[in-house]
This record gives structure tokens, C-alpha cells and sequence, in this order.
């Protein structure tokens, strides 16, 4: 068949109108497409990059470092607790260093982070946010880092 | 990111398409080579919910959750198919028109403008960390418990915010990290991209043969890389699995609607019943999707009907063990604290009035609600009237859905604040929906009325 007998067939009345429509509607689709297509592959490329660079242990700790401030407390919490050990978190006053995210949101963000480790009330090992050692009578301070943190463990 | 890990996460992907492979045969019948292929994201889709609910029943009966119940379950659903498969005549399928060679270029054309996005999307998913708040706060701390304590362990599930959350998500990244060898929550990332992947294939494979290729692509394209969807779809938390889930069983619907083939609207039950357990609000997505089919088969009550009712008990008997397990671990229900008082309100229009506003904001979706709304108005005029009726009621009630959470939770804000009010987030499946459907619509509208418009032929009208 020839292109404009075709041509004619496609837009014959009435069809033609409804044909012109979708025609219509998927111009506009591959039109919006082609305007957000590269800026979303050039999202997802700079963000690759951006992601690449960051060092494992900040791909690990992720949204954790807005709130746990020196990465260093939780860390040595995995080394120190056992994995089927149990700690709790106490947290006192705001040191430099911590987000207004970090007093509010730390013991949650410990719960995942140290799993299989069990966040529990009354725990032989104390991750201390800036809280007052002397409040946990029989505990002992066996580390200390930056920010305030610091690791108690029940005395034997 | 290993290179044992991704390996690791390939080969659990490849046993839930293989599942669900089998679970597909087992429904409709052996496929022609053609439809194993078209329906492989389907198959796919099929076998996460098909291990998703058969999970969650196994952890809510105490059964411990690792290598072994993992291998097990999938040679147990293989083998439960091939068994009920056997048994089936072929598979009859509608074939399309056969492909013109102008049409393999678009569909070509098509799949390397998604897949190029997708490869792109992939380079983001294997460095990616959780950096969401209910990422790290519940959804993957949940998935670390089921791996660490070989099932749901109360004391994590009931002191995370959000206990009665469902578990079908945490017990896939379980699966995930059992599959790694260890929990490396980098690499999970390539588990949500997987998902994503599955979902287009699916879509596209359903869609394929019943749609132009250059209506079919240039819509489920435009989809992936809206603004909103682009910045979330590896998240690893519910809302876009939740959404792959119950948009993939809108279609199956929207297909039976014409079709009214048995194995359309089982699939989709299965589908919408893990999405029960994935998120709370699947219970009420799945109830949107069966009220539009409701709606779009009135003139065919009498064999529809009663149908779509058994799939709605279907889903909600799925929950039953979850919401057993959580009520007798001590673990309660998040219930709305609005009354009428509260649906009486100003609230409630500043609420509908905000989902309208939302739906309708072109930064976040692109053209995708306005030319929806097009292409419903043409499919009523000049298309399938049964899949216009189905396509309108269902994004209202889903954007009704949206605008009740905050008339639902009075604490909640109406405003479009992501940190405050769900509502964006929750718009996510009405636009996937409306990205799905408007290429039914179109071809509807393209193709031409056909004679018959549904399986309405089956019954006669009632007066």
C-alpha cells in the first residue's frame, strides 16, 4: 500500500479524530520523556560518583552519620559487646560535636547498627553518650573516645 | 559490594523467577515459548509473593528461617507446581498481531532507553547505603533480626517503631543477607534494583502484543524517571515493593476485565496478598483495586462479582497468621485515633484538596496524571468503556486512599512534607497505576470500540 493511501486510511473520518488523539497524547509522553531522561541518567551518574568516593565504613554507617557523631563509639561497641551479648545506651547532655539528631535518635540507631547485639534495659555493657559514668554504680569506664562516648562494663 | 554477594543475590532472584515460573504453569497451563518469555517479570513477581506469604506463614508457625528453610521452600513450590501443571491443558492465550519489523525497532528502541536507565540505576544500587530513616530505624533492622535470630524475634519486632508493621519485607532481607553470605546492607540495594527491573519486565511483558510497542514504551519509560520516582527506588524499605506488587495486579485485572481468564485474576490475588504483608496500606490498596474491578463489571455481577469476593477474603485470610503472631506477642495494632468528629471536619477537604494537589503537580510526576486523565476520557469516548470505568475509580479511590491517612491520624499534618505527611510517598502507586493503564487506555482508543467491549458478552445486560 502506498504511504499516502495509507496515510489517508489512518486519518479517515471518523477514525482519524480518535488516531490524531493518541497520536496526540503520545507525542506529548515522549516529549515529557525527553525531557526528563538525561537529567535522570545524569542524576543517577553523579550520584554513582558521589557514592563511589564515599569510604566503606561511611557507606555502612550512612544516614547513621548525621546522627552518631564519631563513628569510632559504635564501632568499638561491635568489637568490645559480644554478638550475643546485650548493652543499653544512656545519653546526657549534648557534647560539640553531636547533631541535633544525635541525643534523640542514637539508641535507635545503635539497635540496628549492633545487632546481633541486643539493646536491653538492664545490660552488662553501657554505650555512654555523654552521660555521667558515676550514675551507673558497679560499671567501669573500658573505653573513651571522641564526642563524649564512651563504653562502661558491669564490673565482675 | 562483592562480587560473591551480587552473585549470591542473582542466584536468590533466579530461584524466585524459577518459582514463580512454576507457580504461572501451574495456574494457566504450559506456555508457548513466546509467553514463557513475555511472561518472565511476571513469573518473577509471582515467585517473591508466592515465597513471600509461604515465609510468612513458616516464621509466624516458629519455623527457624536459613539456608536450609530457604532451598527447601523453593523446591517445595517448583515441585507443588510442576505437579498441578502437569495436570493442565496448554495454556490458551490471545496472541497479538504478529510483530511488523517497524514495531521490533520500537520495541528495541524501548528497551534500550529503560534498560540504559536501569544499568545506570545499578551503578547507584551496589555503593548505595541506608540512609533512610525508616530504613535503618525498622525495615532493615527487622530484616538483620530475622537473619540473626533465625526468624521474628519478638524483642527486636516489638520495640521498633512501627511493630505491627508486616513482615514480608524484613524476611526477603533476610533472605538476601542469607543469599550474601553476611549482611552487607550496601549490596541489598541490588535487591530493590532487582525488584524494580522484575516490575517493568512484568509490566511490559503483560502489556506486549495488546498494546503498540511506541504507546507501551514511551509511557512505561516516562514512568521510571518521573522526578519523585527517580529519587527513592532503591530505598530499602516497603513502599515501592508494596507498589511493583499491587500496580502489576492492577493490570492482571484490568486484562481479566476483557479477558476473564481464571489464571489473571488468581495471579493477582496472590500478588495483592503479599502486598497485604508488606505494608498495612496493601490491605487497602488491594481494596481499591477490587472495588474498580467491582465498578467496571456491573453489567456482569452475577459471574464477577462473586469471584472478586473470594479474592478479597483470600487477602485478608493471608494476614490472619501475622496478625496472630503480632496480637499474641504482645505487639498492637496501629489503629487511626480520628473519629467522626474529625471526618466532619474542614480537614477533610484540606486533606482531599492536598492529595488532588499533589497528584497534580507536574515537578514530581511529569505529564503522567494529565495525560491519564486524557486517556481515560478518550477510552470512555471512543475505547474500552470497561477499562475507563476501572482506570477512573481506581485512581480516585487510591488518591482517596492517600488523602485519608492524614483524616485517619489527626497528628498528622496536611501539608506535602514528606518528613510530616505520607501523602507524596503514597502517590507513588497511583501514578505507577496511571503509567500502566494509560497504554491499555490508548491501544483501546487506537485500536477502536471492538463490538463487544468486555466479557459483558457472556451475560446479558441487566436492566
Amino acid at each position: 500500500m502506498r504511504r499516502g493511501v495509507r496515510l489517508e486510511n489512518l486519518l479517515a473520518w471518523p477514525d482519524g479524530l480518535r488516531r490524531l488523539a493518541v497520536a496526540a497524547c503520545v507525542v506529548a509522553l515522549v516529549g515529557a520523556l525527553g525531557h526528563q531522561y538525561p537529567g535522570a541518567v545524569r542524576e543517577a551518574r553523579d550520584e554513582a560518583r558521589q557514592k563511589e568516593a564515599l569510604s566503606v565504613l561511611d557507606r555502612e554507617f550512612a544516614g547513621g552519620n548525621s546522627i552518631v557523631a564519631d563513628q569510632g563509639g559504635l564501632l568499638e561497641a561491635r568489637l568490645k559487646i559480644p554478638p550475643d551479648g546485650s548493652y543499653s545506651v544512656s545519653v546526657g547532655a549534648p557534647v560539640e560535636g553531636w547533631t541535633e539528631l544525635t541525643a534523640p535518635f542514637v539508641p535507635w540507631f545503635a539497635r540496628y547498627f549492633l545487632l546481633p547485639r541486643r539493646q536491653l534495659a538492664d545490660a552488662p555493657w553501657i554505650l555512654c553518650y555523654g552521660c555521667d559514668a558515676a550514675a551507673h554504680p558497679g560499671f567501669e569506664t573500658v573505653w573513651v573516645g571522641y564526642d563524649g562516648i564512651s563504653i562502661l562494663e558491669r564490673r565482675p | 559490594m562483592t562480587l560473591r554477594a551480587v552473585a549470591g543475590l542473582v542466584v536468590l532472584h533466579a530461584a524466585f523467577a524459577v518459582a514463580g515460573a512454576g507457580v504461572l504453569w501451574a495456574l494457566r497451563g504450559r506456555a508457548r515459548r513466546s509467553d514463557a518469555v513475555r511472561l518472565v517479570g511476571l513469573g518473577y513477581l509471582l515467585g517473591v509473593a508466592t515465597l513471600g506469604l509461604l515465609w510468612t506463614v513458616l516464621l509466624t508457625l516458629g519455623v527457624p528461617f536459613g539456608g536450609a528453610t530457604i532451598v527447601l521452600s523453593v523446591t517445595l513450590v517448583v515441585a507443588v507446581a510442576v505437579l498441578v501443571g502437569r495436570r493442565r491443558q496448554p495454556g490458551v492465550e490471545r496472541s497479538g498481531p504478529r510483530s511488523s519489523r517497524r514495531a521490533t525497532i520500537v520495541t528495541l528502541a524501548g528497551i534500550v532507553a529503560v534498560g540504559g536507565y536501569l544499568v545506570a540505576l545499578f551503578r547507584v544500587a551496589r555503593v548505595e547505603g541506608v540512609f533512610s530513616f525508616d530504613g535503618w530505624a525498622f525495615w532493615v533492622t527487622r530484616g538483620k533480626a530475622v537473619y540473626y535470630f533465625d526468624g521474628l524475634d519478638e524483642q527486636v519486632f516489638s520495640t521498633v517503631p512501627h511493630p505491627s508493621y508486616p513482615p514480608v519485607i524484613p524476611i526477603l532481607d533476610a533472605a538476601a543477607f542469607h543469599a550474601m553470605g553476611s549482611v552487607d546492607v550496601v549490596t541489598l540495594h541490588v535487591q530493590y534494583w532487582l525488584l524494580a527491573v522484575g516490575f517493568v519486565v512484568a509490566v511490559a511483558g503483560l502489556l506486549a502484543g495488546r498494546v503498540p510497542p511506541w504507546i507501551l514504551w514511551s509511557s512505561l519509560a516516562l514512568a521510571l524517571v518521573v522526578p519523585r520516582l527517580r529519587t527513592n527506588v532503591l530505598a530499602a524499605q516497603a513502599d515501592l515493593p508494596l507498589d511493583y506488587l499491587v500496580v502489576t495486579a492492577a493490570v492482571l485485572v484490568a486484562l481479566w476485565l476483557v479477558d476473564r481468564h481464571a489464571w489473571q485474576l488468581t495471579t493477582a490475588a496472590i500478588l495483592l496478598a503479599c502486598g497485604a504483608l508488606v505494608k498495612r496500606e496493601g490491605l487497602v490498596l488491594a481494596a481499591c483495586v477490587l472495588l474498580a474491578a467491582l465498578a467496571a463489571t456491573g453489567r456482569t455481577r452475577r459471574s464477577a462479582w462473586p469471584r472478586l469476593a473470594i479474592v478479597g477474603v483470600a487477602i485478608v485470610a493471608a494476614t490472619v497468621p501475622w496478625r496472630l503472631w503480632h496480637a499474641t506477642h504482645g505487639i498492637e495494632g496501629e489503629t487511626g485515633t480520628g473519629g467522626v468528629d474529625t471526618l466532619l471536619t474542614g480537614r477533610t477537604i484540606d486533606s482531599l484538596r492536598l492529595a488532588l494537589d499533589v497528584l497534580a503537580d507536574a515537578e514530581r510526576w511529569s505529564l503522567v496524571p494529565t495525560i491519564g486523565l486524557v486517556a481515560a476520557i478518550l477510552a470512555a469516548v471512543w475505547g474500552r468503556r470497561s477499562h475507563a470505568v476501572y482506570a477512573t475509580v481506581l485512581v480516585l479511590l487510591l488518591t482517596l486512599a492517600g488523602a485519608s491517612t492524614s483524616i485517619v491520624f489527626p497528628e498528622i499534618g496536611v501539608t506535602a512534607d514528606e518528613a510530616v505527611n505520607p501523602i507524596v510517598r503514597l502517590t507513588v502507586a497511583t501514578v505507577l497505576v496511571i503509567s500502566c493503564l494509560t497504554p491499555l487506555l490508548l491501544a483501546g482508543v487506537w485500536i477502536g470500540r471492538p463490538p463487544v467491549d468486555d466479557a459483558s458478552a457472556e451475560e446479558p445486560a441487566v436492566p
